[in-house]
Formats: structure tokens, C-alpha cells, sequence
């Protein structure tokens, strides 16, 4: 038998209320983060048009971040929370 | 006062102590170390590693993406894991501190498919008294200092940060300098300021700066006597397409390890270091033209307002002002210097070493 430390840790959590699934879609806003890779906003507005078509949403908004590397900003994402129903978002290539 | 050290997080393995073998394929197994053969972080070596600090629970730096809580107690074992002593880990403790700045971007370095490693660079006396490299081979293998303390942090990345190839580590081949990446600035052979003095500190200050690097991209000019000659070779070899450096500008710097037999022509020649930064900020640059047609990544850049002024026979530097090429004299003899270009959404980060943790 060997006892040792873990070299992992803990990991630091922080509550985050789930939003409530909205139950209609009907008249609601799909908004859209792109993250700037090549194909993200090609991939995420057809994803949307075909959910507004299945759903009855109105036009998705599209957010684009400023660079692939960063995060979004404070204020985008502000934005985003005030506005969006529903939101799709990508990561990676 | 120093606290009495009590282990928090203690694991029992199903393995013999002395089964040094078994301990390392464990350790793969569990994705707890780099792939190497480890030392095993039992309570009496991570205390010896803790020896005089008065709070192993204090958390350095929250690390992306596993948001793992770095505390010294964790990076003292990640640092026995590595193969350290305890003089070195003041200067893993700096690292880990500065990876975990804001301006890092830690889950950018974390997660990229962008080949970038964390480049250790110590400047101060400190280097010198842990017995760190600062000449021949300083980037290679061979000197117990830079090389564990550079696989301190990177194991410290792996474990507590998850940065684990294949999983949150998205990167398309890697980086060498992803088991260590860690060098001393040269005092001996530095004809300007060191870094740690460049960074507003003391001369009797050790710092440790992190650099979101890609691998060494070597600089050779055997025949050059001239500081302008060396230079001109210089600006041509770190402007090359395939580097973040151009397109993600508003981020990006651009690192220059000149080697001291380079330096030296080139001081001797009347260059500071801001002369360099200058002449290079005006001669390494792209045509316009050449990154959009070949570029790699145009329609994906992120630009100053002021850059969107160009014309297609314009050309484009390769950082977006002359402070953003970190310069620093390291290496042995020979006519090679290195360049170091960065991800693309980071910033290199300076703190300094405190002792007395």
C-alpha cells in the first residue's frame, strides 16, 4: 500500500440557476454566437433557420465574438441574457 | 510561525512503495502525470516540499478548464511528482501564479488546437543559485532545474487544470515543450537590461514570465558581423505564414531567445533593445496581398481598428506595437538565436518569486 497526496484537488463550483425551458417557441428569439471559426456561422444559422421553421420562431440574431481565442465579453453576453429565448452557441473548429 | 502540515487529499494506491514501475503505469492509468516515470507525492515528501509555509491550503490561481483549485499543497505534489526540490518551488509556485492571470487566458492555452506550451522564463538571482540553465542547451534536456520545474507546471496544468490531450486538450499534434519548457535568462552574457529589471522590478528580484509559446523556430546567421545584418535575418525568419501572430494581432507577441554570440554583435553595434523592437515592428510583415490570398486564416482575424486602413500592397507586422517582442539572451555558443511566436489569444505574464510563501 502507498498513501500518497492527490495532485488533482478540488474543484471550484458555483451555483447557477438552470433557466426555465420556455414550453412555446412560437414568436421567440433563437440568437446565435458565433465563435469565429471558419464554419460556426455557416453550422449555427442553418441549425436555426431549421428550428424557426419547425417551430415557428422569428429571425435568429447573430452575435459574433471578437476573436476564436477569447472569451465573450462582459457585454455580449449581457446583451445576449437580456434579449435571447434560446441560445446556440459552438465551440471548437 | 509554520504550521504543523497535515495532508488533506491523501489517495492509498494498491502498490508497493519500492515498485517504482508499477507506480508510473498507475499514475498513466489514473491521467495523473505526463506519461514519464514520476516520483510518488507520499505525505513526508510533499511535507518536505511545504517545509516553512505557513498555509498549504491557500489557493494560488483557479486553473481553466477543470476550474481545479491550484493550493500549494497540490502543486507541492504535482512538484515531488516532477521530480523537484524544494529550492525549486518558490519558482513553480511564481509559474503557476502566472499562468492563472487573466491576461493568460489559461483556457485558450488549456484547450487550443494551436500547438502553444507555457514558456518559463527566470530572470534573477534566483536562477543562478537553483542551479538553473542559461547557456548550452537551455531549451534541451539535462539540467535537473529547468527541467522539473517546467514539467512542475506543466503536470500542475495536467492534474489540477485537466489540460489532458485528447480531452480538454484539443491540440492537432501538441508541443514538445508540453513535458517541460523552461529556461534561465543569461546574466553573464546579457549586454542590456534583464527581463525582471525591463518588468519594473529590482535587480535583486527573481521573476518568473510565462510565455504562450509555440515550439523554438531556430534563427541561423553564421556569417553575419554586423548587428544589422543578423537583425535583417532575424525579421525574415519570424515572419512566416502558418503563426497565429498576424491575424490575432490585438494578442499576440512575438519572443526573440538570441543566442549571446548574436546579442553581442548585435550591442556592440550601438542596438537596445528598444532599437530592436522598433526595427523589426517595421521590417517583419507580410503583404497584405499574401494574407489573403495564402494567409491560412483570413476572414478569422481580429484587428485594431487601424489596421483595416490597409491596401493590398501594404504590409502587416507581425505584432501590433514594438513592445510586443519580448526579448531575452539565453543559449550557448553559436550563431542561433530562436523565435517564439505566441497562440494567439494570450499575453505573456511577469510576477515575481516570493520565498516566503
Amino acid at each position: 500500500m502507498l498513501r500518497v497526496i492527490s495532485p488533482t484537488g478540488a474543484v471550484a463550483t458555483r451555483e447557477v440557476p438552470a433557466p426555465i425551458f420556455p414550453e412555446e417557441f412560437a414568436g421567440k428569439s433563437i440568437h446565435i454566437l458565433d465563435n469565429t471559426k471558419h464554419n460556426a456561422r455557416d453550422l449555427l444559422s442553418d441549425l436555426a433557420r431549421r428550428i424557426e421553421d419547425a417551430f415557428g420562431l422569428g429571425p435568429s440574431v447573430i452575435h459574433r465574438k471578437d476573436y476564436a481565442a477569447v472569451g465573450a465579453s462582459d457585454e455580449m453576453l449581457d446583451d445576449i441574457a437580456s434579449r435571447a429565448d434560446l441560445v446556440l452557441v459552438g465551440t471548437a473548429d | 510561525m509554520t504550521a504543523t502540515y497535515r495532508p488533506g487529499d491523501v489517495v492509498d494506491l494498491e502498490i508497493e512503495a519500492e515498485s517504482v514501475d508499477q507506480i508510473s503505469w498507475e499514475y498513466a492509468r489514473r491521467n495523473w502525470s505526463d506519461g514519464l516515470p514520476v516520483v510518488p507525492p507520499t505525505p513526508n515528501r510533499v511535507a518536505e516540499m511545504l517545509a516553512g509555509v505557513s498555509d498549504p491550503a491557500r489557493v494560488i490561481g483557479t486553473m481553466a478548464n477543470r476550474l481545479g483549485e491550484a493550493t500549494l499543497e497540490v502543486i507541492a505534489a504535482n512538484s515531488v511528482m516532477a521530480g523537484c526540490k524544494p529550492e525549486f518551488f518558490p519558482i513553480v509556485v511564481a509559474a503557476v501564479r502566472a499562468v492563472c492571470q487573466e491576461d493568460f487566458n489559461l483556457g485558450s492555452v488549456q484547450s487550443t488546437t494551436h500547438p502553444v506550451a507555457p514558456l518559463v522564463i527566470v530572470s534573477g538571482p534566483i536562477a543562478k543559485s537553483v542551479g538553473m540553465n542559461s547557456g548550452s542547451g537551455c531549451m534541451g534536456a539535462g539540467n535537473l532545474a529547468n527541467a522539473t520545474i517546467g514539467r512542475a507546471l506543466r503536470l500542475t496544468m495536467l492534474n489540477v487544470g485537466g489540460g489532458i490531450a485528447g480531452t480538454d486538450d484539443r491540440a492537432t499534434h501538441g508541443h514538445p515543450g508540453k513535458y517541460s519548457y523552461c529556461i534561465a535568462e543569461s546574466e553573464s552574457e546579457n549586454p542590456w537590461a534583464a527581463l525582471h529589471v525591463e518588468k519594473g522590478y529590482s535587480d535583486d528580484t527573481s521573476t518568473v514570465t510565462v510565455v504562450p509559446g509555440e515550439a523554438p523556430h531556430n534563427i541561423n546567421n553564421h556569417v553575419g558581423t554586423s548587428g544589422l545584418h543578423i537583425l535583417s535575418t532575424i525579421a525574415k525568419s519570424i515572419c512566416t505564414l502558418g503563426t497565429n501572430n498576424p491575424f490575432s494581432i490585438k494578442k499576440t507577441e512575438m519572443w526573440l531567445i538570441l543566442g549571446p554570440e548574436h546579442a553581442a554583435t548585435i550591442a556592440a553595434d550601438g542596438w537596445s533593445k528598444d532599437d530592436i523592437r522598433i526595427y523589426l515592428y517595421e521590417q517583419a510583415r507580410f503583404p497584405l496581398s499574401e494574407l489573403k490570398s495564402i494567409g491560412g486564416l483570413w476572414g478569422m482575424h481580429s484587428w485594431p481598428n487601424w489596421f483595416e486602413g490597409f491596401c493590398d500592397a501594404d504590409r502587416v507586422p507581425v505584432i501590433a506595437s514594438p513592445d510586443r517582442l519580448g526579448i531575452v539572451v539565453a543559449g550557448g555558443e553559436g550563431k542561433h538565436s530562436v523565435g517564439i511566436p505566441s497562440n494567439g489569444g494570450s499575453r505573456s505574464v511577469t510576477v515575481p518569486i516570493d520565498l516566503m510563501l
